[in-house]
């Protein structure tokens, strides 16, 4: 054993693809895989190198030190923006982040989401799992709760309960108006964040001290180009992302001089840079001046939601799904492969299915609802 | 009076490749009105059937976002900017 692994204990061994003893359900799946036990502080010895750039730098000090040590992050979606603010919280030191994604590791994200390799793809880790995994080893004293889950107006507050701040890696408009009204209705900074082709947008939104989202948005939870029908180049999401981590820290560890106030846009290509005023608090918007937060009142999205530009549909079931009954019903007429996270199944129609435990199923090669619909009630069940 | 117009890259098909370029108009709301009537294109991302502005798309006169604006028919200065954005979705 070398100097290194006695300062610094390996991650924690993974049997390959079995999820850690310490697995439980929460409205979907959470593995706990901290280092740490939530709260305990670390070694100052430790601690000053580890931490001994960012300590340096005044703004920070040992006291940012140790309010990051203390803060709860949650980052939502862990898609190109979610991997490189993890990254960057979980290095910085945050003493817990709550990483939020519904999807798995797929071939065509390894361009930019930068905490995925090929054998996630292979193995399709649900992506809040893999990024569990690589934060582990970047950063083993960062107490890191993966959860896999659609976020939804029945389970956004439990799923940000007790945070301090949310990272927006979310991938359209509706998930995030919906954020914009937990944080606003409980009182939690937001960081917006959005990336495609080589153009970003990002803003700060300070519950009782800056507008909200929807200010700016109005209801605006459609349109808008997105990375799977124009594309996207990773530059652009590692600049917006970082800008969303800066943004952080600064919170974090009390900057609030420091705090950017307006909406940036960037484009990288033929480069473009405008800092924009953000919109004063409307006293008639719904989140910050009615209170009444829409999207948390929003029918539910059970049923089928067809996710733009990637000709899969998306069926919300209602019950958990036991994968293990699942691959045995399924096994006979299609092509069933398993990891302990999610079944796909090549349909003998030509679609697939991919099922989570959380009772999610995207139909895969159709954008026809009703036909997915019909898909899911042939090989799922109603 | 001539303005600064500028677009996002993603729109420049709709503005023969441009994503900067002049108008001249006498106040704001004829700036939108010319903006829409030389790029036709840019007709449909902007504005919805009845002729409202898309919510993901944001219009800004110098610091302001049109939408905060009393009224458009604002006199137009020699160097005002008129600045097409869209609201980024992706992730």
């Amino acid at each position: 054993m070398s100097v290194f692994d006695e300062q610094y204990p390996s991650p924690p061994a993974h049997d390959e693809d079995q999820p850690s003893a310490e697995l439980e359900c929460f409205d979907g799946l959470v593995e706990e895989d901290g280092r740490r036990s939530a709260g305990a502080s670390m070694d100052p010895d430790r601690q000053r190198e580890r931490y001994s750039r960012q300590m340096l730098f005044p703004p920070i000090g040992r006291s940012g030190q140790q309010k990051l040590e203390a803060a709860t992050v949650a980052v939502v979606g862990m898609g190109a923006l979610g991997t490189v603010i993890a990254n960057h919280m979980a290095r910085a030191g945050v003493g817990t982040l709550r990483i939020i994604d519904r999807d798995y590791v797929e071939r065509s994200n390894l361009q930019r989401q930068m905490l995925y390799d090929e054998d996630d793809a292979r193995q399709a880790r649900p992506k809040a799992v893999a990024a569990q995994r690589k934060l582990a080893r970047i950063n083993g004293d960062v107490f890191v709760e993966a959860i896999v889950s659609h976020v939804t107006a029945e389970n956004a507050e439990e799923l940000l309960d007790g945070v301090d701040l949310v990272l927006d890696g979310t991938d359209n408009f509706q998930t995030r108006l919906l954020l914009n009204d937990v944080c606003f209705k409980r009182g939690i900074p937001f960081i917006y964040g959005g990336a495609v082709s080589s153009h970003g947008m990002t803003a700060v939104f300070i519950p009782g001290k800056t507008s909200c989202l929807r200010c700016l948005l109005g209801a605006g939870d459609s349109g808008g180009d997105t990375c799977d029908t124009v594309g996207v180049i990773s530059p652009i999401v590692d600049i917006i992302a970082s800008f969303q981590a800066v943004e952080a820290l600064k919170f974090i560890v009390g900057a609030e001089g420091a705090q950017r106030k307006g909406l940036l846009s960037l484009e990288i290509w033929q480069y473009q840079s405008m800092d924009l005023k953000l919109p004063p608090p409307r006293p008639d918007c719904p989140t910050c001046g009615l209170r009444e937060y829409p999207s948390l009142h929003a029918a539910g999205d059970g049923g089928a939601v067809t996710l733009c530009g990637r000709e899969t549909v998306q069926i919300n079931g209602k019950k958990p799904l036991d994968l293990e009954q699942m691959s045995a019903k399924l096994a006979p007429a299609c092509d069933v492969q398993r990891n302990p996270y999610l079944l796909k199944a090549a349909l003998p129609e030509g679609e697939r299915l991919v099922l989570f435990a959380d009772g999610r199923v995207l139909v895969q090669g159709t954008e026809d609802r009703a036909r997915a619909q019909s898909l899911y009630d042939r090989y799922v069940g109603s | 009076m001539r303005i600064q117009v500028s677009v996002p890259l993603l729109l420049s098909d709709c503005t023969k490749g441009k994503t900067k370029f002049e108008l001249e108009a006498r106040t704001l709301q004829e700036a939108l009105q010319l903006l829409v009537q030389e790029y036709p294109l840019l007709r449909v991302h902007l504005y919805t059937e009845q002729g409202e502005v898309r919510k993901h798309v944001l219009l800004y006169y110098n610091d302001d976002n049109i939408a905060w604006l009393e009224k458009l028919d604002i006199p137009l200065a020699a160097g005002d900017k008129l600045r097409v954005l869209q609201a980024v979705s992706g992730g």
